[in-house]
């Protein structure tokens, strides 16, 4: 599997780096992709954050998340492991569209609960690669997807999203890991190799990054909580009408629409 | 002119105004009539949406009408108000679908991926072989019913059904694998084999019997994968009309065959060939008819309202869904399209006390004296009556009782869940049938067939209704429920261990919902005794299945000093045997073995005591002895050599050369593509592929000159004879050295392999846990 960068050009940077610059500033959203080796990054981020007391969320769309892991790792450090593994938390997907329904509404709603500012998302475009799924639809709750993580962003929320595929048939599939990376303020990208064991490049920052999917139509950004609604629209037809929207979701706040949103129009249908 | 039926529902499918129906009244008419009906489904949008709804609604090329309707959303309970969409062709439901799927995102749609048939008979509560008297008016059009039966009721009866058997005569392989098929037609106790000499002849032929028998259930072999498709293919290059739809308005409905993951495994599952009027039923194509015969494929098709033809291609998971949609359709319960619950967030603590299964304690290994076997009865789905749990009612927002042990989940108090409400009916029909045939065992043969054939169709139902609560794309589905029946069963079992030894018993070995259990000198008495004890304060019912004069719980093939769960061999006290997991019972397993199997588990029959076993060891030997002397003369028949493995994948994707990987190509270079999931039979010519490069022959291919691989049968055969002798001290190598056979050399290759598979997970192995250092 070839990575779709080359790192000839880059340098390796340290975790540490990623560490650092995913805890401070609050508010981001980073991707890292790679060899399997990112899941157990990505929990050592985590135990370092839960040591000092933080609680994090998980969302795992690709049963990853190693519960033993982060209890070896209180174990080692003589922290009651118990209460250190009652400070993340976790909910699995197993479809797209259970990982959209627990992104877009839960993840929001849990993260204010527990107080935490941090959230951790593993394998989302593994379910989007099953082909029960249309790839017109996975298309679609993945751009919702971006825009909730910008949400989310804007909110001084950090979300860690970690993806081992990006390379899957059918190829017409690909086009999501493009999609995903074009949404992300960082990529990090962890090799292994026999020669250099784990190596860790940022491959690009939000400077590079094309934010393709928020884009309405050609030369105008859209507000990341503006809603797209009209003709032509990406997100054309989706008003976020959701039977479950309401369930269990505690004092969810109501954000005034932006002036100047355009109303929905009858359909282009011919 | 008005008029009435007396009969039974046979067939129906959508047309363009309403429903086709079929009837056969009680002297074996057969009947076509209509129903009008407008298939609707329901769209959750808001503000703007509805009325772009409405806009588009207008426009579409199918006409269609849009109401405003309140409905039950199943997991908060509460009303909404929803669009409810109406399509006036019942034929293009699909297409409207689709035309709003365009516009709309996926979590607005509901109750928008039902069959327009089984939405009819949700509607009208109308089941397939219902019974009654249905009036039509002067067109034809059902106007009115009364049903003298009930989805509910035991004792129904069936149309005087007319059933032609249709099959390739040359069964020594599937059809697939051969060039030219000839057609075997059975019915009225006749066969009939189609002889004629050229396409046009036979199709004719075949006409003239589907004419004389006009059959309601056409049962094929490979039906749907060959049969039907080669003839309509033929009946078009030839232009002779076919009279397999009775209704010959309508075309035949066909699907493509698919490979999916099951459990871990691929498998393949055919397409679809339904006719109009009549059903078709492909035995090969349908787990019901296979398990429980056109007996159970009744039951279902009645219980689960699915059309005959589609319910006997079902899956045991679609039929259970299509209960609880109808229960849904009927309480005003939206049906999501998609399912989208995700499991609540919950600690890493919590998940490491859910996610767990049913608890196992390992037998000791060898063989046992006097030990009785106690099963909980249909556990699971007793517990998700009894307990209620479903998706909806565990973790509910209403109740706060922390009523699943362990792990102090909520259940609902105030309703009952859709699981348990549509689990109910199955569990109490199951008892009914398993009493009628108990009571009929070596009185009635044809009422006791019937009566487990039924219990079995719905045995599978209760088997999978648990797995379904966790399924991926169960519509109504929930991990926490999944995770609850889990802990109540293991608290089930706790509470049985600890009564079972507060009485003296010693727990030899507990799984999931059987408990092994040892007590010197214990009686039968004394055992239902205790399962009374047991059924009273766990609240399900445990019986007794018997006391075995011996068992044997045999050693793992992968580690000669523990016993795996779920395998035995044990002869219960009142003569019969009972297997699981050994050769003689595994499908895997080539016939020349289980007989050699079968022939060693008779000779033990006779034994009361295992120092009788231990007396009886040089008869098994001489057993084995006899049985490897044929194998290794060469002169054993290779058809009891045949294997059966499913292939993983298509010829081209196998880039190894496994013996799996060179079937699929001899298979594939014969013409015949296997698709992933798909079985191959085979019998092992060289299995090194040192002498015959092919190593193993498909059984389309085998000829009697390419003989079998000695070295490699003996060795299947070793291995099932050390199952049964290991604990009296014969394993492989003794069982070799005992018969005088050299020790072949590929023992010491797969040593070497196994290393070197160790040194290429070392580099892996040597990264410590979270000591990773990334360089800098």
């Amino acid at each position: 599997m070839r990575a779709p960068h080359s790192s000839h050009a880059l340098q390796p940077v340290s975790s540490q780096v990623l560490v650092q610059s995913f805890v401070t500033p609050p508010g981001k959203v980073y991707l890292l992709y790679g060899d399997n080796l990112i899941f157990q990054l990505s929990l050592r981020m985590a135990a370092s954050a839960m040591a000092q007391g933080k609680p994090i969320a998980v969302v795992d769309g690709c049963n990853q998340f190693n519960v033993h892991l982060l209890s070896r790792f209180a174990r080692e450090r003589h922290l009651n492991p118990e209460q250190f593994l009652n400070l993340i938390f976790i909910s699995r997907g197993f479809t797209c569209y259970q990982m959209e329904q627990a992104i877009a509404s839960r993840l929001p709603v849990f993260l204010e609960d527990i107080h935490s500012n941090t959230a951790m998302i593993f394998g989302l475009l593994d379910t989007f690669y099953d082909e029960q799924a249309p790839f017109r639809e996975v298309q679609q709750i993945l751009k919702r997807l971006l825009l909730v993580l910008q949400n989310m962003k804007a909110d001084g929320i950090s979300v860690l999203l970690t993806c081992t595929q990006w390379n899957v048939l059918p190829r017409e599939r690909n086009q999501l890991f493009a999609t995903l990376r074009s949404g992300m303020d960082r990529v990090y990208r962890l090799e292994l190799s026999e020669a250099h064991g784990p190596q860790l490049f940022l491959e690009s920052t939000v400077e590079d990054a094309v934010p393709l999917m928020l884009t309405a139509r050609a030369g105008s950004a859209i507000h990341p909580t503006q809603t797209c609604r009209e003709k032509g629209d990406d997100l054309y037809g989706t008003n976020g009408s959701d039977v479950y929207q309401h369930y269990r979701q505690r004092d969810r706040k109501l954000v005034k629409v932006p002036p100047g949103t355009a109303p929905g129009g009858p359909g282009n249908l011919r | 002119m008005p008029h009435t039926i007396t009969g039974w529902l046979f067939d129906l499918y959508p047309s363009p105004h309403g429903v086709t129906l079929w009837f056969i009244d009680e002297d074996g008419g057969k009947h076509r009539r209509f129903s009008a009906f407008v298939p609707s489904f329901f769209l959750h949008v808001h503000g703007f949406d509805v009325q772009r709804a409405e806009v588009l609604g207008a426009r579409c090329p199918t006409p269609v009408s849009l109401t405003r309707a309140t409905r039950t959303e199943i997991y908060s309970g509460d009303s909404l108000e929803v669009l409810h969409v109406h399509v006036h062709d019942p034929m293009r439901f699909r297409d409207v679908v689709w035309y709003y799927e365009r516009f709309f995102p996926h979590f607005a749609f509901c109750n928008s991926d039902i069959l327009v048939a089984q939405l009819f008979l949700y509607e009208t509560q109308l089941f397939p072989l219902a019974f009654g008297d249905y009036e039509f008016d002067d067109n034809g059009r059902l106007a009115d019913w009364t049903l003298r039966d009930s989805r509910e009721a035991t004792d129904y009866k069936l149309p005087p059904f007319s059933i032609m058997l249709l099959r390739n005569a040359n069964d020594f392989v599937p059809p697939k694998y051969q060039k030219h098929l000839q057609l075997e037609l059975t019915y009225d106790n006749q066969t009939y084999l189609l002889e004629q000499e050229t396409p046009r002849e036979v199709l004719d032929a075949l006409n003239w019997h589907l004419h004389r028998c006009d059959p309601d259930i056409i049962l094929t072999d490979y039906g749907d994968s060959v049969l039907m498709p080669k003839i309509t293919e033929l009946a078009r290059r030839y232009n002779v009309p076919l009279l397999l739809n009775r209704d010959q308005d309508a075309s035949y409905v066909t699907t493509k065959e698919s490979s999916f993951f099951q459990y871990g495994k691929i498998v393949h599952k055919d397409g679809a060939f339904e006719l109009a009027g009549r059903w078709h039923v492909d035995a090969t194509n349908s787990m019901t008819v296979a398990e429980a015969d056109l007996d159970g494929l009744f039951e279902m098709a009645r219980l689960t309202q699915m059309c005959g033809q589609r319910q006997g291609r079902a899956s045991i998971g679609t039929s259970m869904s299509s209960l609880q949609l109808s229960w849904a359709y009927r309480n005003g319960i939206l049906i999501p399209s998609k399912k989208r619950e995700p499991e609540d967030f919950k600690s890493a603590a919590t998940l490491l006390l859910a996610d767990r299964g049913g608890l196992i304690f390992n037998p000791p290994l060898g063989y046992h004296e006097s030990v009785a076997e106690l099963d909980f009865v249909s556990m699971y789905p007793t517990i998700m009556v009894e307990h209620n749990v479903s998706p909806e009612t565990v973790n509910c927002r209403c109740c706060r009782n922390s009523n699943v042990p362990e792990l102090g989940y909520t259940i609902c108090e105030k309703r009952e869940g859709i699981v348990p409400a549509t689990l109910r009916a199955v569990v109490k029909k199951r008892a009914y049938y398993k009493a009628m045939k108990k009571k009929y065992k070596g009185k009635d043969e044809i009422l006791f067939r019937r009566y487990d054939h039924r219990q079995n169709a719905l045995k599978w139902m209760l088997v999978s209704c648990f797995g379904y609560l966790g399924y991926k794309n169960a519509r109504f589905g929930k991990i926490e429920a999944h995770e609850s029946v889990n802990a109540f069963s293991r608290d089930a079992i706790l509470t049985a261990k600890e009564i079972a030894e507060s009485h003296g018993f010693h727990l030899l070995h507990a799984i999931i919902d059987c408990i092994w259990l040892k007590k010197q000198g214990a009686t039968e008495r004394e055992y239902e005794e205790l399962a009374r004890e047991i059924a009273r304060k766990a609240g399900i019912d445990i019986s007794l299945e018997g006391i075995y004069t011996w068992i044997l719980f045999p050693a793992s093939k992968m580690d000669p000093d523990i016993t795996t769960a779920n395998r035995y061999a044990g002869w219960y006290n009142h003569g019969e045997m009972k297997i699981r997991g050994v050769e003689a019972r595994r499908r895997d397993t080539p016939k020349f073995i289980k007989n050699m199997q079968s022939a060693m588990l008779e000779r033990m029959s006779g034994a009361r005591t295992v120092e009788e076993l231990r007396g009886a060891v040089p008869e098994l030997l001489d057993i084995v002895r006899n049985f490897i002397s044929l194998l290794r003369s060469g002169k054993a028949n290779p058809m009891d050599l045949v294997l059966r493995r499913h292939v993983a994948k298509e010829a081209d994707e196998y880039t190894n050369n496994s013996i799996s990987a060179v079937v699929s190509k001899l298979v594939k270079e014969m013409g015949v593509p296997l698709a992933a999931g798909e079985s191959i039979e085979f019998i092992i010519i060289d299995r090194s592929g040192k002498k015959k490069p092919e190593k193993a022959k498909p059984l389309a291919l085998y000829a009697f000159e390419d003989g079998y691989d000695i070295e490699q049968y003996t060795e299947f055969a070793l291995k099932a004879a050390e199952t049964l002798l290991l604990p009296f001290g014969y394993d492989v190598e003794a069982l070799k050295e005992h018969l005088g056979l050299p020790t072949p050399i590929h023992k010491r290759v797969a040593q070497t392999g196994r290393l070197l598979s160790l040194k290429r997970t070392a580099l892996v192995k040597q990264i410590p846990l979270f000591r990773m250092r990334l360089h800098s």
